[in-house]
């Protein structure tokens, strides 16, 4: 996306335009090359969005074709103020959250009532994980803890918001919040453990 | 992964989380090029069923006149209606053998209807019929207005009518507003052919105060008219995105030009307010060259041009919704079928309380037509609503009133002797109408996005004043655009 913001062209009133702006420019139009393009520029990106809020990859494509389609037919309200790929996000992060919302086998696991005991670690651990690694950690989560541990601490959103998101109180947004975040600190540590015995042991062998 | 000391567990998490990336499979791009073809399709589909549906509307609306066409032979009233003929009685009708005869010109050579009040006395009987073909219209050019005066059997009209209009008909000294109608009514009869009424002119001093007694028919003409058309639409401009736009709201203030062009009809249909059957320009014409109670005439105004120009100011206080106020003038047009014209210069029409000299004037046929004009001062004050979202082709439903002027008029309208002239005094100045339209935003992307689409104007004022027969209400339907020359904006928090 970087290297296509420097590739300069100008529009038909002779004001220059990155490439980007081009396709953004012929994706309101409807032209489906310029939306193949701004699809294989952000799908990547946005299928580890859609990923991190479900449970399996085909649930996370099937969300992130929605997220697209969504995208096309709006494109035309993107004003170019902000950036396309923020824009995308949010689209499919909304999309990620309806989707969980209509499926029935997360919606039934979305519940927002006392939770069950969790192991609780009020430590705050260092990560060592890659990426793909704390992804399986965050998936692992009930489906209420993982929406809002992801809209929190990878998305930004307040609670204020992710309670409007979700249909629940900011409070309880809040706890869910920290029962995910302690649960998943709990994990985390196990898995760094565990990750230095198995290194402990291939160095023994 | 490397150690991120100092941060805390939410901002690793983004860092480590932020640019993860997984590649998806070869089909999704499939699917989704497929899921977008199908409604591209869909919505191809819409649009055309929504302009399937505006044609349709419009070409009903535009056909109504045809639908509606007044049928006197047909009405139900006129034509169950068993009338007596008027029979001339020896002593009744003397005033009647002494009465006016009718030149083919069109004018009286009875000397005696202009040097003495001349009574023309009608009967009604249950016999034979005698009829005055002539109708017996003073037009000896005499300045002041003629009383009327009818004697006769009141049986038969106390049957018909009711004794106490009977009465009043026959006692020549009721409520003349009143006593109109069973002149319209008589009017109508000679209208389906059967028998001119007799009616003789009484050219005395009095002003305004006549006696009409010929209660035949109370077949009052029902006609439908088509109609016009009219509108002023506005861009819609789509509020900000994102986040931040749940706590600011924006107001974009616009301003621009308009124009459109369209068909202009007239209708008798549903007002603020109905001409009842007060018909003060029923009167007799008094001067020199107009034709008597002539052939069968259905006054109409047909369906003609339309055009409309102004300026407007919009302000949009949501995504969806806008606010637009502006002025403008609007010509509409409609066509009268008229006989021969009668000249200009001295005709003079008593309308109940003042003598009107016209400018215009014909006799009743269908030699030529006559082009009403109609001009309108008006500013449209409408409520706009994006139907769709996007910017592709945003659609945008306009509705709202039009309060305006009508500036001036030429139209034409008929007197009792069936002559069609035109008065200023004839038209109703301030002029309510409802206004709705669809427009659809060409180059919603660019800096001056072009609005079109179909508007609907709905006058609910009658255009004529209270009094006048054939009253009725303008529309107009037409394709309006609309350019925005420049824009505001302001944020509020």
């Amino acid at each position: 996306v970087q290297r296509l913001g420097k590739n300069a062209c100008q529009d038909k009133g002779n004001r220059p335009m990155t490439e980007l702006q081009t396709l953004i420019r012929d994706a309101q139009k409807g032209k489906m090359r310029a939306q193949r393009r701004l699809y294989e520029l952000y799908a990547a990106e946005m299928l580890g969005v859609c990923y991190r809020y479900t449970k399996s990859v085909h649930d996370a494509e099937d969300v992130l074709q929605e997220g697209f389609m969504k995208v096309f037919a709006h494109i035309g309200q993107f004003e170019g103020k902000g950036e396309l790929g923020a824009w995308i996000r949010r689209i499919m992060v909304n999309t990620s959250i309806n989707y969980l919302k209509k499926h029935a086998h997360y919606r039934m696991d979305m519940v927002f009532g006392e939770p069950a005991m969790h192991p609780v670690n009020q430590d705050t651990p260092d990560l060592h994980l890659q990426a793909k690694e704390l992804c399986s950690l965050i998936r692992q989560l009930p489906t209420g803890y993982q929406a809002v541990f992801n809209l929190h601490a990878v998305e930004g959103y307040s609670h204020v918001e992710i309670g409007r998101m979700l249909g629940i109180s900011e409070n309880t947004s809040r706890s869910q919040y920290m029962r995910a975040r302690n649960l998943l600190c709990t994990w985390i540590q196990q898995e760094e453990e565990h990750q230095k015995n198995e290194a402990y042991a291939r160095k023994r062998l | 992964m490397k150690r991120m000391p100092g941060k805390d567990f939410e901002q690793q998490v983004r860092d480590t989380m932020g640019s993860w990336r997984i590649e998806p499979s070869a089909g999704t791009w499939g699917r989704l090029e497929e899921g977008l073809a199908r409604k591209k399709k869909r919505r191809r589909a819409f649009y055309f069923f929504l302009l399937a549906g505006l044609l349709a509307g419009g070409a009903l609306l535009l056909t109504e006149k045809a639908l509606h066409e007044p049928d006197h032979a047909a009405h139900p009233i006129a034509s169950s209606m068993q009338r007596p003929e008027p029979v001339h009685s020896p002593g009744a009708n003397a005033g009647r053998e002494a009465g006016p005869q009718q030149t083919e010109a069109g004018k009286t050579t009875n000397p005696a209807a202009n040097s003495s009040p001349a009574v023309n006395s009608t009967s009604f009987n249950s016999g034979p019929e005698s009829t005055n073909p002539a109708s017996a219209i003073d037009r000896a050019g005499n300045s002041t207005t003629a009383v009327r005066q009818t004697s006769g059997n009141p049986s038969t009209a106390s049957r018909l009518y009711g004794r106490s209009n009977a009465t009043r008909a026959f006692a020549g000294d009721a409520d003349p507003r009143k006593q109109r109608l069973p002149a319209d009514r008589a009017k109508d009869e000679q209208a389906d052919g059967d028998r001119p009424l007799s009616i003789a002119e009484n050219p005395g001093p009095s002003s305004g105060h006549r006696a009409y007694a010929s209660p035949f028919s109370i077949a009052d003409t029902i006609a439908t008219r088509p109609m016009a058309i009219g509108g002023t639409p506005a861009p819609s401009t789509s509020a900000g995105s994102g986040q931040a736009d749940k706590y600011t709201r924006k107001k974009h203030w616009s301003f621009g030009l308009t124009a459109g062009a369209g068909r202009a009809a007239f209708t008798e249909g549903i007002g603020l307010s109905q001409a009842k059957s007060a018909d003060l320009n029923a009167g007799p014409s008094t001067g020199s060259g107009v034709p008597p109670q002539g052939p069968a005439y259905d006054y109409r105004q047909d369906p003609s041009a339309g055009w409309e120009a102004g300026g407007w100011t919009r302000v949009s206080v949501s995504r969806k919704w806008s606010f637009t106020a502006g002025v403008s003038y609007m010509q509409l047009s409609t066509r009268t079928p008229v006989g021969q014209s009668l000249g200009d210069s001295s005709r003079s029409y008593y309308n109940g309380y003042t003598r009107q000299v016209s400018t215009n004037s014909f006799s009743a046929g269908s030699q030529s037509e006559y082009r009403n004009r109609y001009h309108l001062l008006q500013l449209p004050l409408t409520a706009e609503w994006q139907l769709t979202p996007g910017r592709r082709l945003p659609v945008i439903w306009s509705m709202g009133l039009s309060p305006g002027y009508l500036l001036s008029s030429n139209a034409l309208v008929r007197d009792s002797a069936q002559a069609l002239y035109s008065h200023p005094d004839n038209q109703r100045g301030f002029q309510l109408g409802m206004r709705t339209g669809l427009r659809f935003r060409l180059m919603p992307s660019s800096a001056h996005p072009l609005d079109i689409g179909p508007v609907l104007q709905y006058q609910l004022n009658e255009v004529f004043a209270d009094g006048i027969r054939d009253n009725g209400h303008l529309y107009y339907l037409g394709v309006e655009a609309r350019l925005p020359l420049f824009f505001l904006s302001r944020v509020q928090r």
